[in-house]
C-alpha cells in the first residue's frame, strides 16, 4: 500500500472490520498518487478484502495540464502563506480541485448509499471527490484530513470542509493544533484526537536488504517518499557536511522509500528504494536513529515505528505534528537549520547510551498513542456521540425579561440559541417560565414556579425571596455564583452562551490578509457606551505607538454603541494623528470579526462592562492573550490566566507592558495556554442538564 | 502595578521588562529606523526562504531520471522497460552539458543565499550591538 493516507485508511477500515462492524470502503480504480489520476488501472466492481466490502468506481477524464499548472502556481505560494488567504484566484482553485482527481460515479454512490451509513469517514483532504463528500455526508461526516502544512491546506475549500464536516478526527495533537490555527477556533468543540495504530514488527529479521547488512553497519535511517517535498534535500545537505566534517567517521545514511531520482552519489549515502516491511523493520531495528526531515507530516508513521523498536528519531523543528510528538515523548531531537541537523548527526554518532534512553522514551510514547484498539475504542465513542438522538417528548419553556436592559436582552438572545440546541424551543405558551432578574423588585414579580436566572449582585433581601423558591437558579457569572451560595442559594452557573459556529466561516479575506503584514495587531472588542475607558485606551496606544511606530489597533464597536460616544472617539483618533495606526470598526461582519481576533497578538481593555465578559472569553478563544483593568469581571476571566494592571493612572507603563506581551512569544503561549485550561471550566453544560431534568419532571 | 495568578508569570520580572521598554522610549525618536529595518530584515528572511524552496525544486527536477514517467504512455516504450532504460540513458546522455549548467547554477544561487543569510545575520549582530550601545548610554543619561 503506497501513500501514508491511504494506508491510514486501509489499516483504520480492517481494524474496524475485525471489530465485528460492517464496513464499506469507497474508492476509485486508480492506483496510486502517483499513477495517471485519470486512467482506471483496477476494476470497477465490489471486492471483499479482509472482513470489508471495497467498491471501486471509475475516474473521470481530466485536463492534466490545467491541473499542473495551477498546481505549480500554488507550490510556488510555499513561501508566502497566510492563514485563511487562499493561494489561488477562486477560478485558479475551482480548475485544481476539477482537473485532480474525480469520480462522478463514487459521488454518486456516496449518495445512494447514504442512508446505509452511521458514519462516513472522509480522507484525505486535498482530493476533490474527498471535500465534496464532507458537505455530501451530511451529519454523518467525520472528516479524517491527515493535514500537512502545505500550500494545500490554505485553499478555502478545505477549509470551508472541515467547517461542514461534524467531526473532525485527527491523527495527533500536533495535527489537531495546526487544524486549529489554520481554521480558527470554531473547529475546536468537533475536534479529535484519534490517533493511528502501528502494527508490530515481525518476529523474522532479515540478515540482508539488498547486499546492505544492516547489523554490520552504522547508520541512520530515513523511511519515506524521496523527494524534495518531503525536505529529504535538507537531511542529506548536512549529512553531507557532517561527513566533510568528520571524515573518519563511518556513519551512513541509509534511504528508503520510493523515489524518481537518487541520492547515492554522495558520500556514505546507500539508496536502498522500495522495500519489503520485513527489510524495513529490520532496517529501522538495527539503526542508530531516524531522520525525519519532512516540514509537513500530519503524523509521520515511520517515527512511531522505530519507536515501537526502542530506536529514537531527529524531526524538523518546524514541523508542528512531528516535534509536538518528539517534544511530548522525549523519545528524539528537533532541529531546524542545517547546522542544527549537522550537530544532531554528531549527537547520533555519539554515545550509544543516550541513544537507548531515548530510544525508550519514544517506545513507551508509542505504546500509549499507537495502539490500534485505543484509536478504534475512540472512534467508537465518536460513531456513538453523532448518533441521532432517541424521541423524548418536546421540551419548551417560556422566556421573560426586562425589553429594556440591553445586556439581559443580548444575554436572553444567545441563550434561545443555545437551547434550541439542547432539545429546548422557547414559547409564549409553554407551561414552564424562565425569569431573567437583576433587581429585587423583579424577584419580587417573578412567577412563584418559574426557574430564574440572577444577573446582577442581589440584597439580603433579595436573597432571602431567592431561597424559598423551588425552581432552579442561574447565575450569570461565577462570583455571583459564590455570593448565592453564601446566602445559602444552590445556584448554578449559567454564563452568557458563546455562538460558536459563527466562528466556523472564512475571515473577510482581504483584511485577514493586511493584517497578515508583519505587524502587530491588538484588539479592544465591546460597547462604545462611556468615553472614558476609551479615551484611556487611545491614550495608552499612542504610548505604544511611541514604542513601536508599526503598531495597529483594531478597536470594535460592538453591542450597545452610543453614536455620540463613537464619533468622540474617531475625532480623537484624528486628534491624536493615529489614523494610520486604529482600525476602528461599527458593528463589523462576522468575517471581518474573525479577521481582526484571529490575528491578535494582545486583547486589551480599559474598562468594565456588562458585555465585555462575552468579548474577553471569545478574546481568549482565539488565543489572544488578554490584558484588563481591574474590575470585577477581569478579576474573574482574567487573573488566573492573562494579566490585570490597576492603574488607569500610569499609562505610559500600560503601554509598555502591552508591548512586552505582544512582542514575546514564549508569554504570549505561557497566557494563551492557562487561558484555554480556564475556558475549558467555562461550562454551561450542568445548567442545561438541570434545566432539562427540571422540564422532564413536569 | 499587575496582578495576575497564572504560575507561568513572575510579576516582578515582568515589570522590570516594562522598566526596560521604558527606558528605550526616551529614545523613541531614533527608534522608527529600527523598527523599520526589523520588518525589512523579516521580510528578506522570508524571501530566502521561499527561494531556498525554488532551489530544491530546480535540485530534484535537475536530477538524472532513472525511472519512466508512469503517465508517459507512448508505444512501444510503454510495453518495453529496458526500451525505457535506453531512451533515459540517451536522455541523460544528450543533456548532460545542459544538466551540468543547471547544477552550477544551483550551486552558485546557492552560494548566494547563503552569503545573503551571513550579510542578514550580520545586520542583526549590529543591531544588536548598537541596541546595546544605546542601553549603555541610556545608563549614563545621555542619548545618541
Amino acid at each position: 500500500m503506497r501513500g501514508g493516507a491511504e494506508r491510514t485508511a486501509f489499516e483504520f477500515a480492517r481494524g474496524l472490520a475485525a471489530r465485528g462492524h460492517d464496513v464499506d470502503v469507497l474508492a476509485t480504480c486508480c492506483r496510486s498518487f502517483e499513477d495517471d489520476w485519470a486512467r482506471n488501472a483496477l476494476r470497477a466492481g465490489v471486492e471483499e478484502i479482509d472482513g470489508m466490502r471495497v467498491h471501486r468506481y471509475p475516474v473521470d477524464a481530466r485536463d492534466r495540464r490545467a491541473f499542473t499548472r495551477v498546481n505549480t502556481t500554488l507550490l510556488r505560494a510555499a513561501g508566502s502563506l497566510k492563514r485563511g488567504v487562499s493561494p489561488l484566484e477562486p477560478e485558479e482553485a475551482q480548475t485544481f480541485f476539477r482537473e485532480g482527481i474525480r469520480s462522478r460515479a463514487l459521488a454518486d454512490a456516496l449518495r445512494e448509499r447514504i442512508d446505509r451509513y452511521d458514519a462516513v469517514v472522509l480522507l484525505p483532504y486535498l482530493y476533490g471527490p474527498v471535500v465534496d463528500a464532507v458537505a455530501g455526508a451530511g451529519r454523518k461526516a467525520l472528516f479524517q484530513p491527515c493535514l500537512h502544512d502545505e500550500p494545500y491546506a490554505y485553499l478555502d475549500r478545505v477549509a470551508e470542509a472541515h467547517y461542514q464536516a461534524r467531526r473532525l478526527l485527527f491523527n495527533s495533537a500536533g495535527e489537531a493544533e495546526l487544524a486549529r490555527r489554520l481554521y480558527g477556533p470554531g473547529i475546536a468543540a468537533k475536534s479529535r484526537v484519534l490517533g493511528l495504530g502501528i502494527d508490530a514488527p515481525p518476529t523474522v529479521p532479515q540478515e540482508h536488504v539488498q547486499g546492505f547488512i544492516p547489523k554490520r553497519e552504522r547508520y541512520v535511517l530515513y523511511v519515506g517518499r524521496q523527494d524534495a517535498t518531503k525536505n529529504i534535500n535538507l537531511a542529506v545537505a548536512a549529512f553531507d557536511a557532517y561527513r566533510r566534517r568528520y571524515r573518519t567517521s563511518e556513519l551512513k545514511l541509509v534511504l528508503v522509500g520510493d523515489r524518481s531520482a537518487s541520492f547515492a552519489r554522495h558520500d556514505g549515502i546507500v539508496d536502498l528504494g522500495y522495500v519489503s516491511e520485513d527489510a524495513k523493520w529490520t532496517l529501522l531495528a538495527n539503526a542508530r536513529a531516524l531522520v525525519q526531515p519532512s516540514l509537513n507530516e500530519s503524523y509521520s508513521r515511520a517515527i512511531f515505528e522505530a519507536w515501537l523498536v526502542g530506536r529514537p528519531a531527529i524531526v524538523h523543528t518546524a514541523c508542528l505534528a512531528t516535534s509536538t510528538a518528539v517534544v511530548q515523548s522525549g523519545g528524539g531531537w528537533t532541529a531546524g537549520s542545517a547546522t542544527e541537523w549537522e550537530a544532531a548527526f554528531a549527537r547520533i554518532d555519539g554515545d550509544d547510551r543516550d541513544l537507548q534512553a531515548l530510544g525508550e522514551k519514544g517506545r513507551d510514547y508509542a505504546a500509549r498513542f499507537a495502539a490500534w484498539d485505543g484509536v478504534l475504542e475512540r472512534f467508537e465513542e465518536i460513531v456513538d456521540e453523532i448518533a441521532e438522538p432517541k424521541t423524548r417528548p418536546p421540551r419548551a419553556i417560556r422566556i421573560s425579561a426586562d425589553p429594556e436592559h440591553r445586556a439581559i436582552r443580548a444575554y436572553v438572545d444567545a441563550l434561545d440559541v443555545r437551547l434550541g440546541r439542547a432539545g429546548i424551543s422557547v414559547a409564549a405558551d409553554a407551561a414552564r417560565a424562565l425569569e431573567h432578574v437583576a433587581s429585587d423588585d423583579e424577584i419580587r414579580s417573578a412567577p412563584p414556579g418559574a426557574a430564574v436566572v440572577v444577573h446582577h449582585a442581589l440584597s439580603a433581601v433579595g436573597s432571602a425571596l431567592l431561597r424559598d423558591r423551588r425552581a432552579p437558579i442561574f447565575a450569570t457569572s461565577r462570583l455571583l455564583c459564590d455570593d448565592l451560595r453564601a446566602a445559602g442559594i444552590d445556584a448554578i452557573f449559567l454564563p452568557h452562551p458563546l455562538d460558536e459556529r459563527r466562528w466556523e466561516q472564512l475571515p473577510d479575506t482581504e483584511l485577514n490578509a493586511n493584517l497578515q503584514d508583519g505587524n502587530t495587531n491588538l484588539v479592544f472588542s465591546g460597547p462604545f457606551r462611556e468615553l472614558v475607558p476609551l479615551d484611556a485606551l487611545l491614550e495608552a496606544f499612542l504610548d505604544y505607538v511611541r514604542l513601536d511606530g508599526s503598531v495597529r489597533l483594531c478597536l470594535i464597536a460592538t453591542g450597545d454603541i452610543d453614536e455620540d460616544v463613537y464619533g468622540r472617539v474617531r475625532d480623537l483618533i484624528y486628534q491624536l494623528n493615529l489614523v494610520d495606526n486604529v482600525v476602528l470598526v461599527h458593528e463589523p461582519s462576522d468575517a471581518e470579526r474573525l479577521a481582526m481576533f484571529r490575528n491578535a497578538s494582545l486583547f486589551w481593555s480599559m474598562g468594565d462592562n456588562d458585555r465585555l465578559g462575552v468579548e474577553l472569553r471569545t478574546a481568549m478563544h482565539f488565543d489572544a492573550p488578554v490584558l484588563a483593568y481591574d474590575e470585577p469581571i477581569a478579576r474573574e476571566l482574567v487573573e488566573p490566566a492573562g494579566i490585570v494592571f490597576t492603574s488607569r493612572e500610569e499609562l505610559v507603563r500600560v503601554a509598555a507592558l502591552a508591548k512586552v506581551i505582544a512582542d514575546d512569544e514564549v508569554l504570549r503561549r505561557t497566557i494563551t495556554s492557562a487561558q484555554r485550561g480556564l475556558l475549558a471550566t467555562i461550562s454551561d453544560r450542568d445548567a442545561i442538564a438541570r434545566l432539562q431534568q427540571w422540564l422532564d419532571a413536569e | 502595578m499587575i496582578v495576575t495568578t497564572n504560575p507561568g508569570i513572575d510579576p516582578d520580572e515582568l515589570m522590570l521588562r516594562v522598566d526596560e521598554e521604558l527606558a528605550r522610549r526616551r529614545r523613541s525618536v531614533t527608534r522608527p529606523p529600527t523598527a523599520n529595518l526589523r520588518l525589512l530584515m523579516t521580510a528578506s528572511a522570508a524571501s530566502l526562504a521561499s527561494i531556498e524552496t525554488l532551489l530544491n525544486i530546480a535540485e530534484h527536477a535537475s536530477q538524472v531520471r532513472t525511472k519512466w514517467p508512469s503517465h508517459l504512455r507512448l508505444f512501444p516504450l510503454d510495453r518495453s522497460a529496458r526500451l525505457q532504460r535506453a531512451v533515459l540513458a540517451l536522455l541523460a546522455f544528450l543533456f548532460k552539458d545542459q544538466r551540468n549548467v543547471n547544477e552550477s547554477l544551483i550551486r552558485a544561487l546557492r552560494e548566494n543565499a547563503t552569503v545573503n543569510r551571513r550579510l542578514i545575520e550580520q545586520v542583526e549582530l549590529l543591531r544588536s550591538q548598537v541596541d546595546g550601545l544605546e542601553r549603555e548610554l541610556d545608563r549614563d543619561g545621555r542619548s545618541i
